[in-house]
């Protein structure tokens, strides 16, 4: 973490809830990282000189005086051809000890491609099952998720598709995932020798939730790097993202925000289309219904 | 998105749905920004979870099938899911205690084979192999006036 000269330090805490701090700042940028109290925290929000800040791991022990320090910079990635093979965390650092990837460092909020340099996609991903190769193709390029109910195998049926798509890298984003089902990609991808052409960056049930927020736009900046540096068809696999829209709201609805349809705060589609700005890259701007 | 350098970023994103409900907040908006959706289901009659051909939709098929893939693919593909349909009809008529025709008995036949040989998630095939798997299934319980599709694919591919 690199410090400022005369980095100010601020110690008066407006508000307090579940996941966020509310304080008086000014100088911040949108996305920027901050300590609170010796805790990660990211700025959410900025009004005039409010800045609301999700605390990672929650506010669970952070007092009003607690010490507010900000970084001067969003999260990033060190992007290179040493992620590949690599298990990650939601902020980027290597989970099974190891060496941090050395390369150049990207944030991971950062601009999205340019529109106007994507072509129609005409490519297919074969994925090796009957019921999405032969009525459902998939074409490289393509956003699409994939809806079950939280009993069945959608994580074995995810693991397979990685196995067999036909894609020089598979970058897999877990958010909230639990330990087992982390352990059976783990074994599954070593096993199979497939692990030189993975990349996974994980935030299960043991850690913190609000830290899944960060979990897409890591994926998404590793791999713009091996698509747009690279030249390679990557394909990514995000499971699962009701837990990500579940941490959403943590953050959201303490913001005091009023909830609407389901508990999901209003702006939260502006939100989920803005934090996977890059997963509708081929859209423009959607008119959201007003249900919501 | 697809990159002028040849690279590509392809996207499949889980979500759960609660109940099943495809109408709450999450999955609609999910669904609303991205080319289409694929949904598992429980085949209770094969007992296997399959990708479900009705409400599953990938909206950038068409691109692709028949012209990356052997040319019988949209024809064939078509005419699975309609026969899986009229057998799911068949069902509707066997549950309200109506009387099925010969073709209906022959359509349930096919939707179970259909689903257990080529719907399931463990198939793991390539594409021309599930095309053929089809026209075998076709064969095997439809006559070729039965199945609409081009003569001269009929004439190429029945088994």
């Amino acid at each position: 973490m690199t410090t400022k000269a005369f980095q100010k330090i601020y110690t008066k805490i407006d508000n307090i809830t579940k996941a966020t701090v509310t304080l008086r700042a000014t100088g911040v940028g949108n996305d920027e990282l901050a300590t609170v109290g010796g805790h990660l925290a990211q700025v959410v929000k900025i009004m005039g000189d409010q800045v609301t800040l999700q605390v990672f791991e929650g506010t669970e022990g952070i007092s009003t005086d607690a010490e507010v320090l900000f970084h001067g910079v969003p999260p990033t990635l060190k992007v290179g051809d040493g992620l590949a093979g690599r298990f990650f965390n939601a902020y980027g650092e290597p989970l099974e000890g190891g060496a941090p990837v050395e390369g150049e460092e990207r944030e991971i909020g950062g601009p999205t491609v340019n529109p106007f340099r994507r072509r129609q996609p005409s490519e297919l991903i074969a994925t090796g099952i009957a019921g999405i190769d032969l009525n459902n193709t998939i074409v490289s390029g393509q956003k699409i998720p994939f809806f079950a109910d939280p009993d069945q195998p959608y994580n074995q049926v995810m693991a397979n598709v990685a196995l067999r798509a036909k894609a020089d890298k598979i970058i897999l984003g877990g958010m909230g995932m639990t330990n087992d089902d982390f352990l059976y990609f783990k074994n599954l991808f070593e096993n199979a020798g497939v692990l030189d052409r993975i990349v996974c960056f994980v935030n299960t049930t043991e850690n913190p939730p609000v830290e899944r927020l960060l979990v897409p736009d890591m994926a998404l900046t590793a791999a713009e790097y091996f698509a747009a540096d690279k030249g390679e068809k990557v394909l990514v696999l995000l499971t699962d993202m009701t837990l990500y829209a579940d941490a959403l709201a943590i953050v959201s609805n303490r913001m005091d925000q009023i909830p609407s349809k389901d508990s999901m705060p209003a702006r939260s589609t502006r939100i989920l289309q803005r934090s996977t700005r890059r997963l509708c890259s081929c859209h423009r701007v959607v008119r959201l219904p007003s249900s919501l | 998105m697809q990159l002028p350098s040849g690279g590509s970023i392809t996207i499949i994103a889980v979500t759960t749905l609660s109940g099943g409900d495809i109408t709450h907040a999450i999955p609609d908006n999910t669904g609303y920004i991205t080319e289409g959706q694929l949904f598992l289901r429980n085949d209770t009659d094969t007992g296997k979870v399959i990708v479900d051909p009705f409400r599953s939709l990938s909206r950038l098929k068409q691109l692709v099938i028949g012209k990356k893939t052997r040319e019988d693919h949209p024809q064939v593909m078509n005419m699975a899911v309609r026969l899986y349909s009229d057998a799911a009809g068949a069902k509707t008529k066997l549950e309200n205690g109506f009387d099925l025709s010969d073709y209906d008995e022959r359509a349930l036949a096919f939707a179970k084979e259909y689903s257990d040989k080529l719907l399931s998630i463990d198939v793991n095939i390539d594409i021309t192999e599930m095309l053929d798997t089809a026209w075998t299934l076709f064969a095997k319980y439809f006559k070729k006036s039965e199945v609409s599709i081009k003569a001269e694919l009929v004439e190429k591919y029945w088994k």
